[in-house]
């Protein structure tokens, strides 16, 4: 590989990396498939770090020469299964190393990130409503968390949450959504406002931040685990800003 | 009692494949994942059944999610974050998060315990997760690193 051809490969190889981070993957994963897709194709990995919000990489060709890039990582949305398809991209890689046209070529084919769609919203009724009744709803507590669910997925696919500041997003729709809870139960519509509201709270909750920090942190990523656990705590803060904001306010407007 | 169990863990299963799909697994991994969900809570409510303590059921439970991620990882070539973030949601203390909270905005004494609640099983979750994944992750840099001593000779 000349010069050109290799910045261009190391470049295509980071944006695997990047994606990856930015749809919810560990950055040990992340490290580890630009690491072996960068020695599949001869080079010598020098070093390969991933943060939450950064990915870079050194080689060293057969010629002796040695090339580092960084990228920078903004934005975050889970998509497992992006994780996925980028898992079976570096296998391919891997496997048959086509030459970088078509490397970049493979990238470019992968489906770009969707806006939620109708399957996320079955998610999100599905999520809520499942939620309610497991924490002791009854089946009109589960529809009301349910409609609740619709709005935030509402303001999730028309409000461009990834524009924002992502703690005062969550802040934001917990409020919302705590708001709603308690009018929908002093309307007659649920029963239970904490079985509501308790059903709708887990869409905020930053599972996936809480188990990869964890994982991250005791196979001595520590950086990255606890750049994630912060990150975990002060959403759940935002969260419980949230939806105190809303009860206070129920309780002003009388319910 | 066996009844509530049984319509609890359910709903929990339900719920995991909600998250699932929110988090957008593929959708041939959908019921891999799913299972996941219901193991947890199963196993949990089967722990606390046997009178085990608050920390051990949700430790043996987040242990199980871990192990059976783990192993669904390396049989179907998959990351083990897409079967081990959904499984472990029914644990997620949601209901004593929001008690607390709502006790500690209306001043309500027994924040004290609910807090305490809370970081019992925040505790023993990560302690379940931790308890197979940091193993599991050691084994593997161990083998790999063994891999490439061995082709570098």
């Amino acid at each position: 590989m000349d010069r050109q051809n290799t910045e261009l490969f190391l470049e295509s190889v980071l944006l695997i990396g990047k994606r990856m981070v930015e749809s919810g993957a560990e950055s040990q994963r992340a490290e580890d498939t630009v690491t072996r897709i960068c020695e599949a194709y001869g080079f010598t990995v020098l070093n390969a770090y991933a943060v939450t919000t950064m990915v870079q990489i050194s080689v060293r060709d057969g010629a002796g020469d040695h090339y580092t890039q960084s990228a920078r990582v903004l934005s975050f949305s889970t998509d497992l299964g992006r994780v996925a398809d980028l898992n079976a991209l570096s296998r391919r890689l891997c496997a048959e190393t086509p030459d970088v046209a078509e490397l970049r070529r493979e990238l470019e084919a992968l489906p770009p990130r969707r806006r939620p769609g109708l399957w996320e919203l079955a998610a999100y009724i599905l999520a809520t409503a499942a939620f309610a009744l497991f924490f002791g709803g009854g089946i009109l507590d589960a529809v009301a968390a349910a409609a609740v669910s619709v709005v935030v997925f509402c303001m999730d696919r028309y409000l461009h949450p990834e524009r924002f500041n992502r703690f005062l997003y969550t802040a934001l729709s917990s409020f919302a959504a705590g708001l709603l809870a308690v009018l929908f139960v002093r309307l007659g519509f649920g029963r239970d406002a904490s079985a509501v509201m308790v059903g709708d709270v887990m869409l905020f909750i930053p599972t996936l931040s809480v188990v990869n920090s964890l994982r991250e942190m005791f196979s001595r990523d520590l950086t990255t685990g606890l750049l994630r656990m912060l990150e975990a705590l002060l959403i759940t803060g935002a969260i419980a800003v949230g939806y105190a904001c809303a009860i206070l306010a129920g309780g002003v407007l009388g319910c | 009692m066996l009844k509530d169990a049984v319509f609890q863990t359910a709903a929990a299963g339900l719920g995991t494949l909600g998250f699932a799909l929110l988090f957008r697994v593929p959708r041939n991994k959908l019921l891999a994942a799913t299972i996941g969900g219901i193991l947890a809570w199963a196993l949990y409510l089967g722990v606390r059944a046997l009178g085990g303590e608050l920390f051990l059921a949700n430790l043996a439970a987040a242990a199980a999610v871990s192990l059976y991620a783990e192993l669904m990882a390396r049989r179907i070539h998959a990351p083990v974050i897409l079967f081990l973030a959904p499984g472990i949601i029914p644990l997620l203390p949601g209901g004593v998060l929001y008690r607390t909270m709502l006790a500690l905005i209306q001043g309500d004494p027994a924040v004290r315990t609910l807090g305490r609640e809370t970081a019992i099983v925040c505790l023993g979750i990560a302690a379940g997760i931790v308890l197979v994944s940091a193993p599991v992750q050691h084994l593997v840099r161990a083998a790999r690193q063994r891999k490439t001593e061995a082709s570098e000779r």
